[in-house]
């Protein structure tokens, strides 16, 4: 009698408790979103920016606000998504040097980082702010660039904790390239390193310790070039920079060597089109990788880095993943810029291998041109076959590349350095065999040096890709689809019509409700206010013809999309 | 030949082509005056020099200017924003859409002077009479119609159809697909 | 009897000699006037007219390199400036090559080679008008368009890049391009005509081996238009593609090649001076034999040399690409084939020098022309073996050294001969002889001004002077050398003008000249000074090599061909045995509108390409009028 008592009681209290634990596991099953429920998200918020050019900056999401940075001339907006009627917070329009607008090409955008309570923005101009987030009020107000060079900022600075990062963009301008800190509190500039130049400039010193042979040497940027063609060197560090705490070094890329023409700049035009290992105090470089030494195809490094700890070769290792323009994934050693893989993810024909011994490609003689004329069919083509910001997912080791397999003919001719103006001594048409894919999602297998699956896209990609905890990839394309696919397999799960081409990368993140957000800043730049002419086949850099096909958007600007679950 | 074909002959060399004239140095006293452009206070269109109508109007009609202005496209770099004619981070300049208008004086000043959305001022680097030049050769890559003076491709990669082909242009096919 | 006089088939056997004439002549003759003018088919008014526009156009580009010397007499002289200059030089190239050399050695080829083959008009007589149309058609496009300050002026040859649509603007180098076709069609009609003739209507007896000279030259010649000048109709229409449609065929970033443009045309251009030179070759050989008063010596090595020549001729092209960069064992084989022509050129003049080794010479006017051009065309040729050789090509390549070699061997190899064949068979055509006296001052004045204009371009251009220039500078020590072969161009100029003068005042008042005033063997001293618009009253019978030599007065005929009719003798290729009669056009105007129509389409080709389509309907009228039928019936045999 006593046990079936016992028992009954036992009966009656989980029954009692269940019922309270089974809202429990509802709520733990909305806090992300997962394969099993990617396809009831529907969109919260739907703002249009009044913006006709390409919206490349992702949005920042902190403490449940979303800040969404528009096209130059800039608007920068405040937005809450948890209340979808009166969603703006405050918008914050910066003074705009109209020099800038003939600048933004080549995936130069600015962007706005959020960071210890504080909004930190680079507008394409020039221009870098710190903002107090809440208000939108202006704390610091410094200029790093000069649009009156051509120079103008990138992308989003990153700050690690009273510091901030950022580098610059204007390679196709002949500016020199540089990466700079500021004090994050006060604005107050602490160094500038350059790409180009004298050892002094460039912050090479006795803790330099490349690890080719062919990096070391003195005054090597101003050497590999021939006299004061380092100055209009180009080089810029476009891309995000990434910080690893453990070693305590930032690594960033940079971009490819000015002008495009290659016969213009006899030598191996260091830095540029390589990787840096810097000290975040002062500066000064640890180690470099020259990538593409000469830059052939004038398609740089500045693309996103990431560091993983994965088993590498049967030890585990940390690894710094560098995804080149140049089609290949480059497994590096973070702390000394070892090589240890570069395999394409990309049909690539300009190199047929990389010597990981000494660091250099090795360049298929018949897609090589040291003269003017016109080398035919180079693949991977402008602006490289990395077609928006990568990501990693510790989860399934893989590591997801938004690809384009575009490949170019390229004609090389004559260039003047004339400041404020294109300086690239090249013309581009782009193309792909007919009936290829011309984009891919590509999911590297990190671990073992070799692509596990692709999701081929009809047109090239341009936006980055969201892998998130909940076992999925976001990414959007070109044709106006933000697509989710399986973290695992690649298997297409969930699709929305933008009404517009993507090219910035989704952002997931925590409402101030708890509730998990996804968004997207969609707008292409193909709508009329923008006036390219597609007949012309080197129209923006070759890339309005190779979208043709691509029918015109629905939506005449940008859109900026929030989803959230039911 | 009998005196009148001689004759005859001479007055067609009075005739001339000014299609087809090349002058290779301008009569300083006119290179000073093709700058005086009076302007509209907008900043747009306004009454070209009257010099360039007295030499009638050679920057448009002449081939040799035209393909003067050709070759300055491509040695001042118009060609790293603009490319072709099709754009890029400038807008395109073949489609026949003028931001500051079709006429050849808003044209001469976007050059001469820049615009505020991102055209640099050209007025330290070229010459007046390159600027016109300029401006007459992208009247005619913006035209709908050819003339016998409107230069032809150049010898180099095919991006479009030549200017003289204007305006036949349509879509390209890829050069993948076996187009130019 | 006059009812019988107008039988259709009333033969030349049944009338005596003074009624068989008026009525060939009734049925021969031309109308007078201007009806006549634009529908004569007679080869030999119409070689008459091809020859004097050609030397108008001598003139006319002799003009040009006068105002070239005195621009380049003196160092920054500031006359003619570089793009009048660049026209200048540009045209009296092509002017010299396109509009005088070739067309005056085909228009004397139309006239002598029917008188010389004893038939009464050339084969294709409405294409021959047709081709004097379009010549003179072409000589006015290029001509207007120069007046016009559209002349060319990319070189006669003009190279791509240079006179491709990026470099070349307007239209100049268009009117090159099309001048081109119509002087080239005009050429190969002639070629055509030449060629059947010569195997088809000979006289009865005329086997291969009593062919003069002069006509195997013609033969040989034609085959060499009919082969080479195709290459350059393909060259100038992709050129004018490449410009007015945006081809690719010399833009070598889309696949195609400048040097194509340089094979094309030398290819035809090397061929071109063979063109020119072995018609006059021909000249020689039938003039010299009356000067010494023999047969010539050597007939089948002279007439293997001919065919030699006209073979050879097409494996040279290449010695004028030896600066491009071209394989060296490519070089190699053209310097050897450059230096092998002159195998051929040597034993034409052995056998000369032998004519008149064992003859005994008249020193008359032509036979000085062809002493001077001995002399003029060896030291030619000497310094043709020298630019064969690739080392000191590459030195003097565009350089007045090469302008000093092609001139030595144009004006020697051709003009010299051609002035000696006017002189010689002027008295046939016009009935009178030149000034002998005036003829030996021009010899003098040209042989003199010559030498002392072009040699010193030998020693200008291995100092180091190029081409083309239109002005150099003073410390170069070009200056005093320019000066004076810029003077001694006058003496070259007088020297021309002397002989025109000559020619003119002799057609009106000079000596009176007989049947055969030199005394020369060939057929067509046979017939009147000048001949009757039938040529020969019968239709010679030949049985040797110099039928006026070997039969003396009384040159057997042939009869049977009709009188009231336009009829010639066809006969057999080799043995020239009687084979047919023909029927030879009468008078027409159709070729004159299809050249009209043919010059409208091509003139606005240049504007556009829908011309071609458009412009061929009123073409394809013209040609059906042209050849709709007349009833005539055709090949009796």
């Amino acid at each position: 009698m006593r046990p079936l008592l016992r028992a009954g009681v036992a009966v009656v209290l989980m029954a009692m408790v269940l019922p309270m634990a089974a809202p429990c596991a509802q709520e733990a099953a909305r806090d992300r979103i997962t394969p099993a429920n990617v396809a009831t998200l529907r969109p919260v918020l739907t703002l249009r920016t009044g913006s006709a050019q390409p919206h490349l900056a992702a949005p920042v999401a902190a403490d449940g606000l979303l800040f969404v940075l528009t096209p130059f001339p800039h608007h920068l907006l405040a937005l809450d998504p948890a209340s979808p009627t009166a969603p703006l917070r405050w918008r914050h329009v910066p003074e705009a040097d109209g020099r800038a607008a003939g600048q933004a090409c080549c995936g130069a955008s600015g962007g706005v980082t959020a960071a210890g309570n504080r909004l930190f923005l680079a507008t394409l101009d020039g221009r870098l702010t710190a903002l107090e987030p809440a208000t939108g009020s202006v704390l610091w107000d410094s200029r790093a660039a000069d649009p009156g060079a051509g120079e103008t900022l990138g992308a989003a600075p990153l700050v690690v904790g009273d510091r901030l990062f950022l580098g610059n963009a204007g390679d196709d301008f002949g500016v020199r390239g540089w990466i700079g800190a500021w004090e994050a509190p006060t604005g107050r500039p602490l160094w500038r390193r350059y790409t180009t130049g004298p050892d002094s400039d460039v912050g090479i010193g006795p803790d330099f310790r490349p690890h080719h042979h062919a990096d070391q040497g003195r005054d090597l940027g101003q050497a590999s070039w021939p006299p004061s063609a380092w100055r209009q060197g180009g080089g810029g560090v476009t891309g995000p920079i990434l910080w690893d705490p453990t070693l305590g070094l930032l690594f960033h890329g940079t971009g490819h060597a000015a002008p495009w023409n290659p016969a213009r700049r006899p030598g191996d035009n260091k830095w540029t089109a390589g990787l840096f290992a810097r000290d975040p105090e002062t500066g000064m470089a640890r180690w470099f990788d020259s990538i593409s030494p000469h830059d052939p195809h004038a398609l740089g490094s500045a693309t996103a880095n990431a560091l993983v700890e994965l088993s590498w070769q049967g030890r585990p290792r940390r690894l710094l993943i560098h995804p080149d323009p140049n089609g290949r994934v480059y497994l590096l050693d973070p702390a000394s810029g070892e090589m240890l893989s570069a395999e394409p993810f990309a049909p690539v024909n300009s190199t047929t291998g990389v010597d990981l011994a000494n660091g250099r490609p090795q360049w298929n003689g018949a897609k090589l041109l040291d003269a003017n004329g016109i080398l035919r069919e180079v693949c991977p083509g402008r602006p490289g076959a990395v077609g928006g910001e990568p990501d990693f997912s510790r989860d399934t080791g893989l590591f997801y590349i938004p690809a384009s397999l575009l490949c170019m003919d390229i004609e090389f001719r004559d260039a003047a350095y004339i400041r404020g103006t294109g300086y690239t001594g090249a013309n581009i048409r782009l193309g792909t065999a007919p009936g290829a894919p011309r984009g891919a999602l590509v999911a590297w297998d990190v671990a073992a040096a070799r692509a596990a699956w692709r999701v081929e896209e009809p047109f090239p990609l341009g936006g980055g890709a969201l892998a998130t905890a909940g076992g999925l990839v976001f990414y959007g394309t070109r044709d106006g689809a933000l697509k989710a696919v399986d973290a695992r397999s690649g298997q297409l799960l969930w699709r929305f019509d933008l009404g517009t081409g993507a090219v910035s990368r989704p952002v997931g993140f925590l409402g101030r409700d708890g509730r998990p957000y996804l968004a997207i800043l969609a707008g292409d730049g193909r709508g009329a206010g923008r006036e390219i002419d597609p007949r012309d086949a080197s129209a923006d850099s070759g890339l309005a013809h190779a979208l043709r096909g691509l029918p015109p958007p629905r939506e005449a600007g940008g859109v900026l999309y929030v989803f959230g679950l039911p | 030949m009998k005196p009148w074909h001689a004759a005859l002959l001479s007055l067609l060399l009075l005739a001339g082509c000014k299609r087809e004239t090349r002058q290779a140095r301008l009569d300083p006293a006119v290179a000073e005056a093709m700058d005086s452009v009076a302007t509209l206070p907008i900043g747009i269109n306004g009454r070209p020099p009257p010099v360039l109508l007295a030499m009638g109007e050679p920057y448009r009609s002449n081939a040799y200017q035209l393909s003067q202005g050709k070759r300055l496209y491509a040695w001042f770099n118009c060609q790293g924003c603009h490319t072709d004619g099709g754009g890029g981070s400038a807008p395109a300049l073949m489609d026949g859409w003028w931001r500051y208008g079709p006429d050849a004086v808003s044209i001469f000043l976007s050059i001469r002077d820049g615009r505020p959305n991102g055209m640099p001022a050209f007025r330290e680097r070229l010459t007046t009479e390159q600027i016109w030049q300029l401006t007459g050769y992208l009247q005619s890559l913006g035209a709908t119609s050819s003339t016998a003076a409107t230069p032809g491709r150049n010898d180099s990669m095919q991006t479009r159809p030549g200017e003289n082909r204007v305006p036949s242009m349509s879509r390209l096919p890829s050069p993948h697909e076996g187009g130019p | 009897m006059s009812e019988a006089l107008e039988q259709r088939d009333l033969r030349d056997t049944a009338l005596d000699e003074v009624l068989l004439e008026s009525r060939l002549a009734r049925t021969w003759h031309t109308p007078p006037g201007w009806v006549g003018f634009f529908t004569t088919v007679d080869h030999k008014r119409i070689a008459v007219r091809y020859i004097v526009t050609a030397f108008a156009f001598l003139l006319l580009g002799g003009v040009l390199a006068l105002l070239m010397r005195l621009q380049l007499s003196r160092p920054e002289a500031g006359l003619i400036g570089p793009d009048l200059y660049n026209q200048i030089f540009t045209v009296h190239g092509s002017t010299m090559m396109f509009l005088f050399a070739v067309p005056v050695m085909e228009a004397v080829g139309v006239l002598l080679v029917p008188l010389m083959l004893g038939t009464r008009n050339i084969a294709f007589p409405r294409l021959n008008a047709f081709s004097y149309w379009i010549y003179l058609a072409g000589g006015l496009v290029l001509w207007v368009a120069f007046v016009l300050d559209v002349g060319p002026d990319v070189g006669w040859f003009a190279y791509v890049p240079l006179s491709g649509p990026q470099y070349s603007a307007g239209k100049r180098a268009d009117i090159w391009a099309q001048m081109i076709t119509f002087t080239e069609i005009a050429a190969l009609a002639i070629a055509v005509e030449i060629v059947v003739t010569v195997l088809k209507q000979r006289a009865p007896g005329m086997s291969l081996d009593r062919i003069p000279l002069f006509v195997w030259a013609m033969f040989v010649t034609s085959f060499v238009v009919i082969l080479a000048m195709p290459a350059v109709v393909v060259a100038s229409t992709a050129l004018i593609l490449d410009r007015l449609v945006g081809t690719h065929f010399f833009n070598p970033a889309e696949g195609g090649d400048a040097l194509l443009w340089q094979h094309l045309f030398w290819f035809f251009g090397h061929p071109e001076v063979y063109i020119i030179f072995l018609p006059a070759v021909g000249m020689i050989s039938s003039i010299l034999p009356t000067f010494v008063r023999r047969p010539i010596f050597g007939y089948l090595p002279l007439v293997l040399a001919l065919i030699g020549t006209g073979i050879l001729a097409f494996g040279l092209w290449v010695h004028h690409m030896f600066t491009t960069g071209l394989p060296r064992v490519g070089e190699s084989f053209f310097t050897a084939s450059s230096m092998a022509i002159a195998v051929p050129s040597g034993v034409q003049i052995f056998c000369w020098l032998a004519t008149i080794w064992l003859g005994r010479p008249v020193w008359r006017v032509p036979f000085l022309y062809i002493l001077a051009f001995f002399f003029t065309f060896v030291l030619g040729g000497l310094t043709g073996v020298m630019v064969a050789s690739v080392p000191l090509d590459t030195q003097v390549h565009d350089t007045y050294f090469v302008v000093a070699h092609f001139h030595y061997v144009l004006v020697g190899g051709a003009v010299f001969p051609l002035l000696a064949a006017v002189t010689y068979w002027f008295s046939k055509m016009t009935g009178r002889m030149m000034s002998e006296r005036l003829g030996r001052w021009s010899v003098a004045l040209l042989f003199i001004g010559f030498n002392f204009t072009f040699f010193p371009m030998h020693i200008l251009g291995l100092q180091g002077m190029p081409r083309r220039i239109y002005t150099y500078q003073a410390d170069l020590p070009w200056g005093g050398m320019n000066l004076f072969v810029s003077l001694c161009s006058l003496a070259l100029a007088a020297g021309f003008l002397l002989f025109v003068w000559n020619a003119l005042r002799s057609a009106r008042a000079g000596e009176a000249a007989g049947d055969n005033p030199w005394g020369a063997a060939t057929l067509e001293w046979a017939t009147s000074s000048p001949p009757p618009p039938y040529n020969f009253t019968r239709i010679p019978v030949v049985r040797s090599a110099n039928p006026l030599w070997d039969d003396g007065g009384a040159l057997p005929v042939a009869s049977g061909l009709s009188v009231n009719r336009r009829e010639l003798l066809i006969t057999t290729t080799a043995e020239a045995r009687p084979e047919a009669r023909e029927t030879s056009p009468r008078d027409s105007a159709w070729p004159f509108w299809a050249a009209i129509a043919t010059t409208i389409m091509l003139v606005c080709s240049i504007f556009t390409p829908w011309a071609v389509v458009w412009g061929s309907i009123p073409v394809a009228v013209t040609l059906v009028g042209w050849f709709w039928p007349r009833g005539t019936p055709e090949d009796d045999s």
